[in-house]
């Protein structure tokens, strides 16, 4: 028994990688519920046939041409395509521990990839996973095989960061292995090298992958809320800060706005998407706005 | 600069609290671990240099807020300075009122005028002023209230007494000296009179200490005078004084002045009546006195003022002076006869009745003094107190129970004299009279009888019944008992010429006791018959019968302190000054003791009679007070004298309508604290505002 497989049989393992999945299919099940049109339908698909409107249907569906010849309103219809591939890359660096609340930046991102995953893989796509820090740490190359989802559960479950981040280089070595094009979804706070970091983003998309950048940050780092006298240790080997936070607050969210905004508009000028999450937003919600770019991207 | 509570100023190490409590802050941090670095490093980089500037700033005041606060506590005073809202001054007046401030001046006395001039003092005061006003004698609480320090300058009594005016200015700068104000100053408004400033070295010196830290403001009154005449002693020359018998008074005179005077009339008063012709001095220089002799009668039994005057100069307090003397119908003496003998010449009293009878048979009945004589087995029938005085003479000894009764007697008032004689057995007396009882303060030598051979007396030092040495020169002593003084407090009156005790006088209770060593017949000397023994028996008596109003008399500022009867003890007295029929009258209560009770009475400023009115007593009581002989001379500080004192007090002279609004007007020194505690209000808004505006997120 290779050593892949006696860490898939750790019962440990197993009980983080389902509880993992069970959250993932919990989320994006609950989310499908409410909505009345299959999430699967819609991006990277073929078309197959005409089908006569009916009240509800996507007005962004109707076929205008056969409107025009025949005055009757008519719905294409696609078929689904199976080859289409999903690039998950989790930031996994230390500065993506810090966590105010229940829950850590690492933590809600990894919840955010299980969901991608799960709900990319049950639309028969594939999907591969690259955990990285300073470099990529975990891989698993794409497969569009479900069974391969427990395996991207146990990675994400069992990852524990231990270095910095250097985004650039990785997303520039990710941009050189992707041979086939696809979605490149980046989950990490971004607290990196700007300059650097859309060079690699124009690096992808010179590569033709669509790319999101789904940024997640914790509520005390957007809200800044500290009193008295604050001692600020760096998670990623930083100097010690020393500080009264309420004298600087405003200045600190000047400049993290500003950052967060120079990041929005940089991504969004190299048509690339950006989605920001707060670690205390329901996931649903992260994942609504997700398919919401992926529907207007398709349409 | 100097500060009132300059211990305060160890406040001033409170400033390190501000400085500790930042570098305690500085130490206590929260550690949090934080991702977004990047941004914190921007943000404080952007602001450090501020928030060490803001740090400091706010550090500054707030050690500057308690370095002032703490000065202000220790309220510092700026010399040189004037005007400064809340600056105190601490003050302190004494107006002299010694008997020479009555001295008369063109419009008033040297008083009103000193009046006039703590008046002006007072107005030159700021508003706040703590003013402790004094007169020579009495010093009142300090007050802010000028208005009340007014009134009580128009209180401020004349009085006939003399002042220690170094005690009084110790006095007032001791009160000074434990107040807390930027101006401290002490005015004396006096007439400089030299006699009350005690020695002028010492003055001199103590005044310097004083002005060391109080100013010192020495106001002067009065013009100088150059003649005063003054009554410097009245003695009522009989020593029995009895209803409507002469008694002559002698009278000092003396001149004070540096004028002769002549034609000096001494005029006499008896309860404020004039008696007799004025007894005229023909020439008294400078500094001399004389006598003058006087006879008074008094009409009525009881207390009577008998006052010697003379024409009223500028200094009048001692131009009157009162003593009050009790007339009597009757003194009875119980005489006790030890050897009655076979004839009435031959008995031991025979002289001593003539002696204090000195008339003939027939009018003896009217005589004031009524000798009785028995025998010591009568003794038992009589009744002690009927007695003004009782005569044991040649007595061999003492029954026990008339030991007991003569103690009782004599402690309730009555008077003892005791004669040797060759019957007297020493034991009997020593045993009962002088350990038993103690009312002899001597014990007689149980030797066998002590022959002195001739021997003569003479008067003792202090001479106290007056005899005439002369007189007592021709009389011969043949024998005498030897005297053992014990611990007993007595005084000799006479002494045998080899300075043996003759005579002593003693005090037991209310009475007096007088003990004689040799025979009142010629069985041991020849004075019964000598001229000098009828004064002497007289004078015994007088002072006996006196001693009930010893201490009637008293200068003026002594407490007078006067033993009436036992069963007077609780009840109260009212005492009215009797030149001043208009006054208010003192009330009091005769406090008890235990053979007697005492009146008690200590406002005895002013000079003359007192009329002392006992609930349930009909007849009045009398004292009188007379001024203190050491004000009469006018002698002023001299300008050399005040030249001295110049060097470190300041001199003013106050004149009759003088301008007001002359003292106070080089008041320098001001007291900082409300300026102060303006900037430490100011200091705390800014500290308020400050911390507020450096705390707001930037």
């Amino acid at each position: 028994m290779d050593a892949e497989t006696r860490k898939l049989l750790d019962p440990r393992a197993i009980a983080r990688a389902e509880a993992l999945g069970m959250n993932a299919r919990f989320i994006v099940e609950g989310y499908m519920a409410g909505e009345h049109k299959s999430p699967y339908r819609g991006f990277a698909i073929e078309f197959a046939q005409h089908r006569e409107y009916a009240p509800g249907d996507d007005v962004r569906h109707l076929d205008w041409k056969v409107q025009a010849k025949t005055e009757r309103y008519y719905i294409k219809q696609y078929e689904q395509e199976t080859n289409f591939v999903a690039h998950l890359l989790l930031d996994g660096s230390e500065s993506m521990k810090y966590g105010s609340g229940e829950i850590s930046k690492l933590e809600y991102g990894k919840m955010m990839a299980a969901c991608l995953a799960y709900l990319i893989l049950h639309q028969r796509d594939s999907v591969a996973l690259g955990i990285f820090d300073e470099e990529v740490q975990e891989y698993l190359p794409r497969s569009d095989n479900r069974d391969n989802l427990f395996r991207i559960m146990d990675r994400l479950a069992g990852f524990e960061p231990l270095r910095g981040t250097r985004l650039a280089p990785v997303l520039h070595g990710m941009a050189g292995q992707i041979k086939r094009k696809g979605i490149v979804i980046v989950i990490s706070d971004f607290f990196d090298d700007e300059e650097e970091l859309l060079q690699s983003v124009q690096h992808l998309r010179f590569k033709g992958h669509e790319v999101i950048l789904m940024q997640v940050l914790d509520p005390c780092e957007i809200d800044f809320p500290f009193t008295g006298n604050v001692e600020f240790e760096g998670l990623e080997d930083l100097p010690l800060i020393r500080t009264r936070p309420s004298q600087i607050k405003k200045s600190y969210h000047r400049e993290f706005e500003e950052f967060r905004e120079r990041l929005r508009a940089d991504v969004e000028r190299h048509q690339c998407h950006f989605v920001g999450a707060r670690t205390d937003q329901p996931l649903d919600e992260v994942l609504a706005n997700y398919l919401t770019f992926r529907k207007s991207t398709a349409g | 600069m100097n500060f009132l509570n300059q211990a305060l100023l160890w406040g001033l190490a409170a400033v390190s609290l501000p400085i500790i409590i930042h570098l305690l802050n500085r130490r206590r941090f929260r550690r949090e671990p934080w991702a977004a670095m990047r941004f914190l490093k921007v943000s404080v980089e952007q602001n450090q240099r501020r928030m060490k500037l803001e740090d400091w700033v706010l550090l500054l005041v707030r050690c500057a807020m308690i370095a002032l606060l703490a000065l202000l506590m220790a309220r510092p005073v700026m010399e040189g300075l004037s005007g400064v809202p809340g600056s105190k001054v601490a003050a302190a007046i004494i107006v002299d009122n010694s008997a020479s401030m009555g001295t008369r001046e063109t419009e008033s006395t040297r008083l009103s005028l000193a009046r006039e001039a703590a008046h002006a003092i007072l107005s030159g005061f700021p508003g706040g002023t703590s003013v402790a006003l004094a007169g020579a004698f009495h010093a009142h609480e300090a007050s802010n209230d000028l208005e009340l320090v007014a009134a009580r300058i128009d209180e401020i009594p004349q009085t006939d007494r003399h002042a220690d005016l170094q005690r009084s200015l110790e006095v007032a700068a001791r009160g000074l000296e434990g107040q807390a104000a930027s101006v401290k100053e002490l005015y004396l408004v006096t007439d400089a009179h030299a006699a009350e400033w005690g020695s002028f070295g010492a003055l001199e010196a103590r005044l310097r200490d004083i002005a060391m830290g109080i100013k010192v403001h020495l106001v002067t009154v009065g013009a100088p005078v150059r003649s005063n005449l003054a009554i410097s002693s009245l003695r009522p020359a009989a020593t029995l004084t009895s209803v409507n018998q002469p008694f002559r008074i002698d009278v000092d005179v003396t001149n004070h002045g540096d004028v002769p005077m002549s034609a000096v009339p001494v005029k006499l008063l008896v309860d404020g009546q004039p008696e007799g012709e004025a007894w005229i001095i023909d020439e008294l220089q400078p500094g001399d006195g004389q006598s003058a002799t006087l006879y008074a009668t008094l009409p009525t039994p009881g207390y009577h003022r008998v006052t010697v005057a003379l024409k009223g100069d500028k200094m009048p307090f001692d131009d009157r002076r009162t003593v009050v003397i009790k007339a009597r119908e009757e003194v009875s003496v119980l005489l006790v006869d030890g050897d009655p003998g076979q004839e009435a010449r031959d008995s031991e009293t025979f002289f001593l009745r003539h002696a204090l009878a000195p008339v003939p048979e027939e009018e003896q009945t009217d005589y004031p003094v009524q000798p009785r004589i028995v025998s010591i087995s009568d003794l038992a029938e009589e009744d002690l107190n009927r007695h003004h005085a009782v005569v044991l003479a040649n007595v061999a000894d003492v029954p026990l129970g008339f030991a007991d009764r003569l103690s009782r007697y004599v402690e309730a008032g009555g008077g003892l004299i005791v004669f040797a004689g060759g019957n007297l057995r020493p034991e009997s007396y020593n045993t009962l009279l002088h350990r038993k009882h103690g009312l002899l303060p001597v014990a007689f030598s149980t030797d066998d009888e002590d022959a002195v051979g001739p021997r003569t007396v003479v008067p003792a030092e202090t001479n106290p019944l007056g005899l005439d040495s002369d007189l007592l020169a021709g009389v011969v002593f043949r024998k005498k008992l030897g005297l053992e003084a014990g611990e007993m407090e007595y005084r000799p009156a006479l002494r045998y010429d080899d300075g043996g005790l003759a005579l002593t006088e003693s005090e037991y209770g209310r009475g007096k006791v007088f003990v004689f060593n040799s025979s009142a017949d010629l069985e041991w000397n020849d004075f019964a018959i000598r001229p000098a023994f009828v004064p002497f028996v007289n004078r015994l008596l007088g002072k006996i019968v006196q001693n009930r109003e010893a201490g009637l008399n008293v200068e003026a500022g002594q407490v007078l302190r006067h033993r009436l009867d036992v069963g007077l003890a609780g009840r109260p007295a009212t005492i009215y000054e009797m030149r001043d029929p208009e006054a208010l009258g003192y009330l009091t209560t005769l406090a008890g003791g235990e053979s007697s009770s005492v009146l008690k009475f200590d406002r005895t400023g002013r000079a003359g009679a007192y009329q002392v009115a006992i609930e349930g007593e009909s007849e009045p009581l009398l004292f009188s007070t007379r001024a203190s002989v050491r004000e009469s001379s006018p002698e002023l500080l001299g300008s050399e004298q005040l030249g001295r004192l110049g060097a470190f007090v300041e001199l003013s002279r106050w004149e009759s309508m003088s301008k007001q609004g002359s003292f106070g007007m080089e008041r320098q020194g001001a007291e900082l604290w409300w300026p102060l505690l303006l900037t430490v209000i100011l200091f705390g808004a800014i500290e308020i505002v400050l911390a507020q505006w450096f705390s707001r997120s930037k």
